[in-house]
């Protein structure tokens, strides 16, 4: 049932349309409603204490969830954050958090994980963007390229490290990222921003929010983008050293909040994107000579999104959330491969407190992937459909009033390949005073196997045969493949020594089983690199974040990172510790951001970004990733200056990766060349009135 | 631009156009509103210590991000006692003068270490997280949805404040 209505909008040229002008047209014609009383009245003036004490609040029905009160590694990016860095992309602003390695891999993808196993296909960090994952079950891991945010609208980013299975589902093993942006109440106006660069060519975005009624608000938004190429190290084919992966990107969608009684609260929102890039496919696979060759491709990307979420408040601890979503993306590259996913996701949560000291959290949850491919010779992947169910079930006992929190929590998912996948957790926070917090946790999570993995191919190579036909190499997925494994074990310190300067460290420690590794057999017609389960070890490692704040003026933020990976594979294979060694380095071992702002002068304000990133190690299918090729470290500074000619105005010129010309700072492992990141200048104008 | 999008461009743009024909730019948070509310009713519970020197007004300072709007002006008119309220924004700390009361908003949350240096004879109210903790006078604060306050009354006994019994009665927490 599920399925034919998605194939109905899976269809690529009415994708969106009825669906986009549907929920505009229902947005037009909501009710465009009384407006508030008159501004001057404040009608509370005249009440007496008593009386103002028994008004409900709406704004904040919600139950406070305090980061301090998280037995977990998080930190926040904050809209703050993300205005003073400059950045203009999602993965970028990442990088200012500890733990988490974003390296660019051309001018639209991107390698970003957590704690080790970098790629591009960086398959154990789960994102979620307002709820929808992002995360790829067909080929495991996110495509950057396609996930693009008005970042003024951003209201802020969490970043969680370490494995989050309990709560967020599979795939969150070592951490998952949330993107949320703000509520439509919150955005009442219009931001205008307009920009030029050298690499950020073009950037526009609008967004004009409206208040529909006291009870609802209403946003609409479009952006487009215009991006340069990157710069190849060598010259390519045509002698040019053009990286040909320039992109342009459309989008637009809403969002509308509501509360409809003091106890209610809903959002729908929606996106609708079209890209349209180029890319260099390399290494791509000839069965006669030369037998290695690249071409250039577009790389085109399109898609869309609804969500829609309700809240229902009894009071402080009782607390009832569904939220459903669809959605719909489309990959196109070239002759290469066509992938277009659908995703219908439903879930239910139900929270209470029990014997005063008991918050239980019960919640439920259905996923239906539909997918559509378009196979070659370099790719194949089979068409279907997967279900996922899963179950929750969470208690947080409060003791010595709420000073010591012991969360037990449990989550069952099940899926068509392994069947029931179980991710338990205990978590211990310790309110030792008020401002030193100290936290425990043990965890398992688990990441499912992908699409390609169990049922896919991806030509690897052509080994020249004595005829001079090239005998085929396959990265071939298996179906006894199972889920990758983590117990992880952590420690954690917050410390807010003052309001001007605040610490937060974490230590972790965590047992990797059945990671994916490659085991050659050799058939009648190809030497297939069969996906197996036999690596396994332990990463350890510490991160550390403090914020200082010596005067209104001034403020710091700092950022460390440590990692130590321990890998090997039990079957000593053709390619030997080699997919081992890889993702043992594919991760710096220290990783360094210091972030500085200064408001000099009123409304002017200079804001500097130091990282410094240690050395790092890539491979790629070229020679069956059997060679690892450094990386080296590298400081890397962004400087901008950001001056607000008036409260409704802002300008900021702003310089990236100033200290190299061009840079490699990764290389995918497969289907792109290795590309350098320039040193780029921008400049914007921000309005909002 | 690629030509399949344009159409859906053109449909957000005209809804934008026609819905900000619709926009309503008044309408202050409700919190806040409230908020301004308990900040009047403090004044009928609490006697200030003597200033020298002639007041005109009893002058109520908002200092930071004015987080109110317009609900606090509307309380300008009112009166305490022989004076006039007069309700001041000022958008850095050190510029606030005269105040018999300061709110200070949450932007100025790395400030709080100066304020009882800065307002030695003004009552202090914020909504910052522990401000009573850190030598503010009255917290607001959140409690099931609805809005109650802290008092560091011996901090305010200190600075020749007196507060009735009926406001500490009100008062979620005394210290």
């Amino acid at each position: 049932m599920t399925t034919r209505w998605m194939r109905g909008l899976g269809a690529r040229r009415i994708f969106g349309g009825r669906f986009l002008v549907g929920a505009l047209s229902a947005a037009l014609f909501a009710p465009l409603s009384s407006m508030a009383d008159d501004a001057d009245e404040n009608r509370y003036l005249d009440m007496d204490l008593a009386q103002l004490m028994d008004i409900q609040v709406t704004s904040v029905a919600k139950k406070k969830q305090s980061l301090t009160e998280a037995a977990a590694a998080v930190y926040v990016i904050s809209q703050e954050d993300i205005r003073r860095s400059g950045v203009t992309s999602i993965p970028e602003a990442l990088a200012m958090a500890p733990g988490i390695q974003a390296a660019q891999i051309n001018a639209s993808k991107w390698s970003v994980s957590s704690r080790g196993f970098a790629g591009y296909t960086s398959n154990k960090l789960l994102i979620l963007i307002d709820g929808r994952s992002v995360y790829t079950p067909g080929f495991s891991g996110v495509f950057w390229e396609a996930q693009h945010v008005m970042l003024e609208d951003v209201e802020r980013i969490e970043v969680i490290r370490g494995p989050a299975g309990t709560t967020w589902g599979a795939n969150a093993v070592n951490g998952v990222i949330n993107i949320i942006t703000k509520s439509a109440r919150d955005t009442e106006g219009t931001v205008v921003r307009l920009g030029v660069g050298s690499e950020d060519r073009l950037t526009a975005a609008a967004r004009q929010g409206i208040k529909l009624s006291d009870k609802a608000s209403l946003r609409l938004y479009a952006m487009g983008e215009d991006h340069g190429s990157s710069e190849l190290p060598e010259p390519g084919m045509n002698g040019d050293t053009d990286g040909g992966d320039a992109w342009k990107n459309a989008q637009g969608g809403f969002r509308a909040d509501g509360n409809p009684t003091d106890n209610d609260e809903w959002t729908l929102q929606g996106d609708v994107y079209r890209q349209d890039g180029n890319q260099i496919f390399y290494p791509q696979w000839l069965f006669e000579a030369p037998y290695l060759t690249a071409s250039r491709i577009e790389m085109d990307v399109e898609g869309a999104n609804l969500i829609g979420r309700w809240q229902h408040h009894w009071d402080e601890h009782e607390l009832l959330t569904v939220k459903s979503y669809y959605d719909y993306a489309a990959h196109y590259d070239g002759f290469v491969f066509t992938k277009r996913f659908s995703t219908f996701d439903f879930e239910t949560q139900y929270e209470t407190r029990l014997a005063e000291i008991h918050d239980v959290i019960v919640g439920g949850g259905y996923r239906r992937l539909d997918t559509d491919h378009d196979q070659s010779v370099y790719l194949s992947l089979p068409d279907g459909g997967s279900n996922l169910y899963s179950l929750f079930l969470q208690d947080t006992i409060n003791l010595f009033s709420e000073r010591v929190l012991f969360t037990l929590g449990m989550k069952w998912e099940h899926n068509d390949y392994t069947g029931g996948e179980w991710q338990p957790s205990g978590k211990l926070l310790w309110k030792a005073t008020d401002d030193h917090t100290l936290w425990a946790s043990l965890a398992r999570a688990v990441r499912l196997p992908s699409t390609l993995e169990r049922e896919g191919a991806i030509l690897f190579g052509s080994q020249p045969l004595p005829d001079g036909r090239g005998l085929p190499i396959y990265f071939r997925g298996n179906e006894d493949f199972d889920s990758e494994e983590a117990l992880s074990y952590e420690l954690g310190w917050r410390w807010q020594a003052s309001r001007r300067l605040q610490f937060d460290l974490a230590l972790f420690y965590t047992d990797y089983k059945n990671l994916y590794s490659l085991s050659p057999r050799l058939t009648p017609t190809s030497l297939d690199m069969m996906l197996v389960n036999t690596i396994s070890g332990e990463n350890y490692g510490l991160e550390l974040s403090a914020e200082y704040k010596p005067t209104k003026e001034l403020v710091f933020s700092l950022a460390y990172s440590f990692l130590q990976s321990n890998l090997h594979d039990d079957v000593a294979a053709l390619n030997g510790n080699a997919i081992a060694r890889h993702l043992a380095n594919s991760t710096a071992q220290n990783l360094v951001s210091l972030r500085g702002g200064w408001e000099f002068i009123r409304n002017w304000q200079f804001n500097a970004w130091l990282r410094y990133v240690d050395s790092y190690a890539v491979a790629t299918s070229v020679d069956l990733m059997q060679t690892l090729h450094t990386i080296d470290d590298a400081f890397l500074l962004d400087l901008n200056l950001i001056w607000r000619a008036r409260p409704d105005l802002e300008f900021m010129l702003s310089g990236r990766h100033l200290l190299h010309e061009s840079r490699v700072s990764y290389i995918s492992e497969h289907f792109n060349p290795e590309s350098g990141i320039e040193r780029a200048v921008y400049g914007k104008v921000t309005w909002k009135f | 631009m690629p030509v399949r999008i344009l159409p859906y461009l053109l449909v957000v743009a005209c809804a934008c156009a026609m819905l900000s024909m619709a926009v309503d730019a008044c309408a202050v948070d409700k919190e806040y509103q409230l908020k301004a509310a308990f900040m009047l009713n403090f004044t009928k519970f609490i006697q200030w210590p003597p200033v020298s020197g002639p007041a005109a007004a009893f002058r109520v300072c908002v200092v930071g991000e004015n987080p109110f709007e317009d609900a606090l002006s509307a309380a300008s008119g009112k009166k305490i006692g022989e004076k006039n309220i007069e309700v001041v924004h000022f958008d850095k700390l050190d510029q606030a003068r005269n105040c018999r009361m300061v709110f200070v908003s949450r932007s100025e949350e790395s400030e709080l270490d100066v304020l009882a240096e800065r307002f030695p004879d003004a009552l202090t109210v914020s909504d910052i997280d522990g401000f009573c903790k850190d030598g503010g006078l009255i917290e607001l604060t959140l409690r099931n949805k609805r809005l109650t306050f802290f008092i560091n009354n011996t901090a305010m006994k200190e600075r020749g404040f007196k507060v009735g019994s009926s406001l500490l009665q009100l008062a979620a927490e005394v210290r």
